[in-house]
């Protein structure tokens, strides 16, 4: 068992160091010199020259790439060349509405999922499972904008239930808060669950038709307990593996979600920052996305020895 | 005359939502407590779909089962809902099922998918619900059974798991037990064992048993009485004697010359196949008997008329228009 998460967590060694080289390289392999890709189009001489000297980008590259992971390892991310902030502060700033808009549509995307794609393989064949099918195919397909709009017109616009846009953050309350994520986290769901439900579905249905079942069902267990005692765990790997693999696409919806519902989160800048071509943001805010990512893949792998005592060897 | 224990008539089993494919055929057996009925017959001849009738495990919903009668000890399972088979199940009636490797749950401990057969059944305590698992590890010869008890499935060898899954079956000391090729997928000196074991069970807990196989080795040293199945329907039903040494059906003839012919190291099946062609489509049962375009001994007017039930010896039934002794099936030493 030890061993195992042992395993796992020297395997994120090398993915790691991938993506900081890769993310500090960006600045490198592009055509043309980074010092006036960053000042910009109206940059004179000297403010070019005078970039590269405070970025030091006319060290030697091996130095460079040294000094650069020196930084990241004390969380360093270098300033932002527009606003003169330390990267780490602006995402920090940035972070929480983010990551409570991330959590809120994983939650409310399981709940919703789980129950509903277990419920349509139980019920595999009735009007019932191709009414969630269909569903889900809606879910899966039309755009996240749209989606957002549609809610927005009728919720907050109509109804009145939920906030236009804007973002309270926690420091007004959890309520309030929640109430302000509440459309973004729903659009976001839309795609997440249904993605999830399938899965949840296609697996239910595999492990339905399994030998074991019919022998659970042969001890006299009746179907509540045959499916929550011995299917429900059964499913657990795969659908772990699909909400991991699918969390870098929720982390794109959250990009989109957040200019619909104006929410000043770590999408926002992230766009922004590469529309004013903030090299230092753009890096800082790509290694911390891809670190999430690798947490999550991390968890996922270890989730694995919770459901199937096969993985814990 | 008292009830059988165990008593079928005319059970017919067919899938698909409009019953599409009749699968079983009219079959009709008796069981008396303690004894041991083995339904034999080549793959596909629908011996597990029978035996599963029984249990209610088919899918309700794409499934048709109808019947004259099906009563065991008393109770008419032909009107039990779902809830009441899970009453029955286990506790009356229990079923060891063809592949060990896959009928335990491999997310679930041994120790708990025993427990469970336990305490779905009766109120007893946590400590008094392991003694009973204990007790029945043991009784199934599993060794070092405290440790097994905290095991999962993938760290048991086949073996092993073929005899939890008796253990399971028999762990609420059901008066009905179904055993499905308990022995297939195991190697010979395993097989031995397991058919000791049960035969013990049965001995102490007057236990019936529905044992299904392929293997008339293993009919001639445990069974009682025999049913032949073929193509979903019985051909032939007797006494363990009357069917190795006076089969009146040509099937029965049949599987019993490929058994005589068979070498030690060739599978169960493959001694079956010898019999020469295959099994009908049942969707395209032929006219006249089932068995007659394969039959050594049919006559012309088999290719006909549906062959009759007779009586060739008390107690000894065969649905053949040519029986007696017209076969000289090879003489098979029976061990009683
Ligand atoms: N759920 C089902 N739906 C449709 N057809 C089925 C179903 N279960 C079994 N059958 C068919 O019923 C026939 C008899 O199957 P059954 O499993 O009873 O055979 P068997 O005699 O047990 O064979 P084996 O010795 O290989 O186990 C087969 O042709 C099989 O394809
Ligand atoms: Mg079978």
């Amino acid at each position: 068992m030890n061993s195992f998460v042992f395993k796992r967590l020297l395997s994120v060694v090398p993915v790691v160091l991938v993506v900081l080289v890769t993310v500090f390289l960006l600045l490198h392999i592009g055509p043309g010199d980074p010092a006036a890709m960053i000042a910009g189009e109206n940059a004179t001489r000297e403010q070019i020259e005078e970039i590269r000297q405070r970025l030091m980008l006319d060290r030697p590259l091996l130095e460079q790439l040294w000094l650069y992971l020196g930084n990241v390892a004390s969380l360093n991310f270098g300033e932002s060349v527009y606003s003169g902030f330390p990267v780490m502060s602006l995402i920090l700033q940035r972070v929480e509405p983010t990551a409570i808009l991330a959590i809120y549509t994983m939650v409310l995307s399981i709940l919703i999922s789980i129950p509903m794609g277990v419920w349509a393989a139980w019920r595999a064949g009735t009007t019932l499972d191709r009414a969630l099918v269909i569903a889900s195919v809606i879910g899966f397909s039309v755009p996240v904008f749209v989606i957002g709009y549609a809610l927005v017109e009728i919720f907050a616009l109509r109804l009145r239930w939920f906030p236009v846009q804007g973002y309270k953050s926690l420091a007004d309350g959890f309520l309030a808060c929640i109430r302000s994520l509440t459309l973004p986290a729903i659009t976001l769901a839309f795609l997440f669950s249904a993605l999830v439900a399938r899965i949840a579905r296609a697996t239910m249905l595999e492990v339905l038709s399994e030998d074991y079942i019919r022998t659970a069902r042969a001890k006299g267990a009746r179907n509540r307990r045959v499916l929550i005692v011995h299917a429900l765990k059964n499913i657990g790997v795969p659908v772990v593996t699909v909400i991991g693999t699918s969390f870098a696409a929720l982390l794109g919806g959250v990009v989109i979600t957040e200019s619909v519902f104006n929410i000043p989160g770590m999408g926002r800048l992230t766009v922004d920052a590469i529309l004013t071509r903030d090299y230092p943001v753009v890096q800082g805010v790509l290694i911390s996305f891809s670190f999430v990512l690798i947490a999550i893949n991390l968890l996922v792998d270890l989730s694995y020895a919770l459901f199937d005592p096969r993985v814990r060897q | 005359m008292t009830q059988p224990f165990l008593s079928v008539r005319n059970l017919s089993v067919s899938f698909g939502a409009n019953g599409e494919a009749k699968v079983v055929n009219g079959v009709s057996f008796d069981l008396e407590a303690g004894k041991t009925l083995c339904l034999v017959g080549e793959s596909g001849s629908g011996k597990s779909v029978t035996a599963t009738s029984l249990m209610g495990l088919h899918p309700a919903k794409t499934t048709r089962i109808t019947a004259d009668r099906m009563e065991l000890d008393g109770i008419d399972l032909l009107s039990c809902d779902e809830a009441r088979f899970a009453e029955l199940r286990g506790t009356k009636m229990a079923m060891i099922f063809q592949d060990p490797m896959s009928s335990l749950n491999p997310a679930l401990t041994i120790g708990f998918q025993l427990r469970e057969a336990v305490f779905l059944h009766e109120n007893l305590s946590r400590a008094d619900q392991d003694a009973r698992v204990l007790e029945v590890l043991q009784r199934v010869r599993i060794p070092d059974p405290e440790r097994r008890m905290t095991s999962y499935p993938h760290e048991l060898s086949g073996g092993m798991r073929q005899r939890v899954m008796i253990a399971m079956a028999l762990i609420c000391r059901p008066k009905l037990l179904i055993a499905d090729e308990p022995t297939t997928a195991l190697d010979v000196t395993v097989q031995a064992q397991i058919l000791w074991l049960l035969g013990e069970l049965q001995r102490e807990f007057g236990t019936a048993i529905i044992f299904i196989t392929h293997d008339l080795g293993v009919v001639a040293e445990i069974g009682d009485d025999v049913a032949v199945m073929y193509a979903g329907s019985l051909v032939e039903k007797g006494s363990v004697f009357d069917i190795f040494d006076r089969a009146s059906h040509g099937y029965t003839a049949g599987l019993l010359s490929a058994t005589a012919e068979f070498h030690p190291g060739q599978t169960a099946s493959k001694r079956l196949v010898e019999i020469p062609g295959s099994l009908p489509q049942f969707s395209n049962l032929p006219q006249g008997c089932n068995f007659a375009d394969r039959c050594a001994f049919a006559a012309p007017s088999c290719l006909d008329r549906t062959p009759d039930w007779r009586e060739v010896a008390p107690g000894h039934v065969t649905s053949c228009d040519q029986p007696v002794g017209a076969f000289d099936a090879p003489k098979k030493e029976t061990a009683r």
